[in-house]
Parts: structure tokens; sequence; C-alpha cells
């Protein structure tokens, strides 16, 4: 019987097994630490963007966008990008509506992400 | 084998990137601050021990200004740098190259052209200690040689002079071979002050076989 492929939308899932071929493993060890270490991360753009601090907003979301990056989401690495350049132009109610849109689709990223993970490990292995 | 240091203050990233190293048989060793790696570079920086990875956008501290700080001490063939940065960084990049970084690579860094970066700054550093090692054996060698050539030959006239028959033994000869004994005393001296030295000249001996110039 074939096993039915999940649809994924946000995420890109082949270039998830592309580059994280040999290291699944690794790879849902970086999706815990980057759940145990979400609200760490995202308090820091928070906190930034009531001070209204360019520079602590800039570097926050660019270690966010770095760690993003590796659930190969066009979209939410583009939202972290946007949150960190319209902080770099002091554009505040604009980085506001980004960081809310961005809580919103990180947990629908998540979720296709941990359906990804045990879609992998259900796989018979060959 | 050479050991990777990790200089990113993004901790998860660093963290992955280092156990996906170590699977594939890197040892590596991870700082979260330019300032914390360079502490640790100042008490143990030594050339071609280490292949440096490190994050440009950093706070505090950022990449490029830890890049000058072991840049004032390693060239690059010393202590390469892999600079790790954003896709859309590209004027960083350049100016990182243009201070001296060996190699770049972009976030999140594939493994494989990872690894293909690590090895090439691996076999530059083994090609520039090797040739190192080389210079250090000529150099013993032209010192074997120097010292052969300007000492044995005063040593076999001194030898020479007080070996003959002592009671046919007179004050020139006595005066022959405190000459000889005496340059060699000054050969020491002259060769003393060419070990210390910055810079060592050398002259062909014999075809093949170069010999310290020692003025």
């Amino acid at each position: 019987m074939q096993v039915k492929k999940t649809p994924y939308t946000l995420i890109n899932d082949r270039k998830i097994l592309f580059e994280f071929d040999e290291d699944l493993d690794i790879f849902e060890e970086l999706v815990e630490d980057y759940q145990g270490r979400f609200h760490l991360m995202t308090d820091e753009i928070k906190v930034g963007i009531q001070n209204k601090s360019s520079e602590e907003v800039r570097i926050a979301a660019h270690t966010l966008k770095g760690v993003v990056a590796n659930f190969y989401s066009d979209k939410l690495t583009q939202l972290v990008f946007k949150m960190e350049t319209s902080s770099h132009e002091g554009n505040w109610s604009e980085l506001q509506e980004y960081y809310e849109e961005f809580l919103k689709d990180n947990d629908r990223v998540l979720a296709e992400v941990a359906a990804f993970i045990k879609e992998q490990n259900e796989k018979p292995s060959s | 084998m050479i050991k990777l240091i990790l200089v990113d203050d993004d901790q998860i990233n660093s963290k992955i990137f280092s156990k996906r190293l170590g699977k594939r048989g890197y040892e590596t060793e991870v700082f979260h601050s330019g300032s914390e790696f360079l502490n640790f570079f100042e008490e143990n920086g030594e050339q071609g021990k280490f292949i440096i990875i490190l994050d440009i956008v950093m706070p505090k501290m950022d990449g490029m200004d830890v890049l000058k700080s072991i840049r004032e001490q390693y060239s690059p063939m010393e202590a390469p740098v892999i600079m790790l940065s954003a896709n859309e960084d590209t004027e960083k990049i350049v100016e990182c190259l243009n201070n001296g970084a060996s190699d770049y690579l972009t976030k999140p860094a594939n493994i494989d052209i990872a690894v293909a970066r690590i090895n090439t700054q691996q076999e530059l550093i083994n090609s520039h200690m090797g040739k190192i090692k080389k210079k250090q054996l000529e150099t013993i060698n032209s010192m074997v040689t120097t010292f052969n050539h300007e000492i044995n030959n005063p040593l076999t006239i001194a030898l020479g002079t007080l070996r003959r028959d002592f009671s046919k033994i007179d004050e020139k000869r006595v005066r022959v071979a405190v000459d000889a004994l005496e340059r060699i005393a000054m050969i020491v001296k002259k060769i003393e002050r060419v070990t210390k030295s910055d810079d060592v000249e050398e002259e062909t001996y014999i075809a093949g076989t170069k010999m310290i110039k020692i003025k």
C-alpha cells in the first residue's frame, strides 16, 4: 500500500530532506531547541519594538532568521527578513505587523515540521 | 587534526552545525561571542592549529572586528577564517574577504559545501606548514654545513699543531694554535649573532649545499 504523502504548503520538505539527509536526528534536535528558545528569541524582538531599539531588533531578528531558515519556509524567512529591514528603517508600525504575522505563521510552520518529522520516522527503513 | 572553532551568537545553529561537523569527524569548539573567542585565542592561538568559522553579525563585537584582531597576528595561511553570513550580506562578505577572510559560507550552511571549504583550508594549512618545515630543515642543514666548514679548518690547524712532539714545540707553533682556537671562538660568536638576527643570508658552499653567510 502506498503511503499518502502529506501536502506541505509552508515548508519545503524536499529541501529539508536534501539538506539534512544524514542528519534527520539532528534536525529533530534543532526543532526542539527552537521550540525551547522560541519565547526567549521572540521576546528580544518584542522588547526591542517596545524600546524602539533598532539595533536590538535587528540583531535578534537576524539570529532568528538564521534558525528559521533551516525550515525552508520562504514565507517565514521573508517575514523575519522584513522585520530586520523595517527595524533598520525605523518603521515601527510595519514591524509590529510583521511580528504578529510571524507569530501566527510560526505555529503553522511548526505544525508542518512536526508532520514532516513524523512522516520521516514512520517511513520504513530501506 | 586541525580543530574547527565556531564563533556564532546563535546558540541553536552553532550547536547543530557543530554536531553535524562532529558526525563527519571534525573536532569542534563553539564560542558565542567575539570577545569570548579572542580571550581563548590570545592564550591558545598557534599557527596551523585552528580553522575559524566566524559569524558576521553578532552583538557588541561583530565578525569583522574579530577578523581584524586575528589578522593582526596571523596570516590567512596560519589561521584561516571562513565567514558565516546571511545570503543578502553581499557587501559585508566582500568587505570581509578584502580584510583577510579566507572564504565564506551562507546560512543555513550546506554541510557538504562546508566540508569541502574546510578541507580546502586544511590542505592550504598543510601545504604552508610543509613549506615551513622544509625551510627549517634547509636552515638546519645550512647551519651544520657552516659549522663544519668554519670550525673544522682552524680546529684541524690547532689540533695538528698541538699534537706534534711537545719537546720540539716552539713559541711560533703555540701562536699558530692559539690563533686557530681564537678564530673558532670568534666564529662561534658570529654564528650566535646570526641566530639572533631577523634575516639569514645563505651562499652556495658546493653544488646542492648551502651555508649561512656569517659576517
